[in-house]
């Protein structure tokens, strides 16, 4: 944008848009805000519900972030930290059962324990790290700009090293 | 050093756009579109890409250290590697500081290839360099950040810890 008598350019533009601007096009699959919100709603108790089972497992440290603006891809990550491998499957394998019982979702992840398990449910995707990948990836730095969605229950405090 | 990614339209003669959500068309690099029955004539100055094979030289481009590879092996397809396989490669330059050496032979995941790949809706795309996040056997990425547009397909071949790395999934 060029610098037009001292940077108003954008209201400007958008006086412009406003007085002349019309819609050529719009996107004819784009739901109401009101059917998208549902759609959000229901991710979003799919999220926490998978939270409260983490958090059964005596995970720690569990963030559920809201990414639907800045990825297209999912609308939910929740990151998680397993102390030890077995607790990672165990997390994993417990968070699977109840999504396929609850919920008729399926995981497409690895089934292998790694450092980093990964569980993609299509609109949530659930991040298992260790300690140490956790700080090494650091996924809430580069999702900063996402939206942490609070939980019932109370594991905002860090992991004891 | 734009990327550019083209996505062919299908010979059927229709306009079929991806329905992922995301405009093929509308990425913020340039792209361009060919309608199917007009630019026939340019067909034999179009070039012919082809595999990912042994003796390919990938860019790599994520934060892992190492800069170019060279493929030695393809795992999966007789002919080659195409995008979002997984190849087996040896590092020809690195960074000095970095998590990997020159000469170390890596796993890696190509990312982005100037071959075309087929989408299941019609539309294809292809990209202008080749590309490759380096990973280790169990498939995590070693960096921890993977620069440039990425593609979808790495879902559908469970690679999405590198579409959680990526910054622009096109």
């Amino acid at each position: 944008m060029w610098n037009v008598n001292g940077g108003d350019t954008d209201e400007m533009f958008d006086e412009l848009f406003q007085k002349y601007g019309k819609v050529v096009y719009s996107d004819s699959d784009r739901k109401r805000p009101t059917a998208e919100a549902d759609d959000d709603a229901e991710s979003l108790s799919f999220a926490v519900a998978l939270a409260k089972v983490a958090n059964e497992v005596k995970a720690a440290d569990i963030r559920v972030l809201f990414v639907k603006p800045l990825v297209y891809w999912t609308r939910f990550f929740i990151i998680v930290t397993a102390f030890s491998r077995p607790q990672v499957d165990a997390i994993g394998s417990r968070i699977r059962d109840i999504a396929e019982k609850q919920f008729n979702k399926n995981a497409a992840g690895d089934t292998k324990p790694n450092s980093w398990t990964l569980l993609d449910f299509g609109d949530v995707v659930v991040h298992i790290f260790l300690p140490q990948q956790r700080a090494f990836y650091n996924l809430e730095e580069f999702y900063g700009n996402a939206t942490p969605i609070e939980l019932p229950f109370d594991t905002q405090s860090p992991f004891r090293k | 050093m734009a990327s550019r990614v083209t996505s062919k339209l299908s010979s059927a003669g229709r306009l079929l756009l991806g329905s992922l959500g995301n405009n093929l068309l509308g990425v913020a690099k340039s792209s361009q579109e060919t309608i199917a029955g007009q630019n026939y004539g340019n067909i034999l100055s179009q070039q012919q890409r082809t595999f990912i094979q042994m003796r390919t030289n990938l860019k790599v481009v994520d934060n892992s250290g190492a800069k170019r590879v060279m493929c030695i092996q393809a795992l999966k397809g007789k002919k080659g590697a195409r995008l979002g396989d997984t190849i087996i490669a040896s590092v020809k330059e690195a960074q000095p500081r970095g998590k990997v050496k020159k000469g170390e032979v890596v796993y890696g995941v190509v990312v982005r290839a100037a071959m075309q790949r087929g989408r299941c809706d019609g539309s294809e795309i292809k990209f202008d360099d080749n590309a490759v996040v380096l990973v280790n056997k169990q498939g995590e990425p070693i960096g921890t950040r993977v620069f440039g547009p990425v593609p979808h397909e790495l879902r559908k071949k469970k690679h999405v810890k590198i579409l959680a790395l990526a910054e622009h999934i096109a």
